[in-house]
């Protein structure tokens, strides 16, 4: 544009412009950086806590079944009862509180 | 200059030494705030930066021009969301130039009206007006920026030009 057509007056730009840009650019990167190296990091502790904490076993035995060691063993002088049950493979028991000492359950 | 895409970190500084001034004076004339200005600029700097693998050094400049006329853009609509809401003034907002006492206050009177003027303006009359004052572009290439065709970008400089001195004549 011809500088006789126009309107407005150039202004200056503040001083110490370029310094300022690349302070931002720099702070910028310094940040994506924190950022990588925290969600990196989380991830190699998540991953950490994965292998080294023993996972607990769930045991879905019922009391009293055949397998190894099972035993029905009741507390607060409990005892169980065995019912009868049409299938061999389900042990139904009913639990009952008693005088005297922890029941142990009849096992077949 | 060449026909592969990239920006070295010396082009991208040189585009900066180049545009910075023309691009600060268009984000002032739409904001109105030195530090509003500053930060439109440095932000599309910034995303030139983050592209500078994909563009091309020839059209470098276009590019940064497009990016803070839209910056520009957005600001202005949240500045006019905040001044609505907050009612702020933001004609306070001009700055002192160091000249005399009444220099500097004649000077704000012109500014202030200037200001209230531009952005009475319908913006794509604004946008035309303000790229053809400070981007050194001819009626082509703002029209390539622009997407519009040079006659258009013609009559609306025109039609802005007119506008202008006609509502700053009408003021007391």
């Amino acid at each position: 544009m011809n500088q006789s057509q126009r309107l407005l007056r150039d202004l200056l730009p503040p001083e110490g412009g370029w310094q300022r840009l690349l302070e931002r650019r720099d702070v910028g990167r310094r940040r994506a950086q924190q950022w990588l190296a925290l969600v990196a990091g989380g991830v190699v502790t998540a991953l950490l806590l994965g292998l080294l904490v023993p996972q607990p076993k769930l045991d879905l035995r019922w009391p009293g079944s055949h397998g190894a060691g099972a035993a029905v063993v009741l507390l607060d002088e409990q005892r169980a009862r065995l019912l009868p049950t049409d299938d061999p493979g389900v042990r139904l028991y009913w639990r009952e509180g008693a005088a005297g000492t922890a029941a142990t359950s009849p096992r077949k | 200059m060449n026909g592969s895409p990239g920006l070295t970190g010396m082009e991208w500084q040189a585009l900066y030494r180049r545009l910075e001034a023309p691009l600060y004076n268009l984000a002032y004339r739409y904001l109105w705030r030195a530090q509003d200005a500053e930060d439109v600029v440095h932000d599309a700097f910034l995303q030139l930066w983050a592209r500078r693998g994909q563009l091309l050094v020839a059209t470098a400049d276009r590019y940064a021009w497009v990016v803070v006329l839209n910056l520009c853009r957005k600001r202005r609509r949240w500045a006019r969301a905040k001044l609505f809401l907050a009612g702020e003034d933001a004609l306070d907002a001009l700055e002192d130039s160091g000249g005399s006492p009444e220099a500097d206050a004649t000077r704000r009177e012109q500014e202030s009206r200037l200001h209230a003027e531009i952005d009475r303006l319908p913006e794509k009359l604004r946008a035309v007006l303000l790229l053809s004052e400070f981007s050194g572009m001819g009626y082509e290439e703002i029209a390539a920026l622009l997407s519009i065709p040079a006659g258009t970008v013609a009559s609306r400089r025109h039609l802005a030009v007119q506008r202008l001195r006609m509502l700053m004549e009408d003021r007391p």
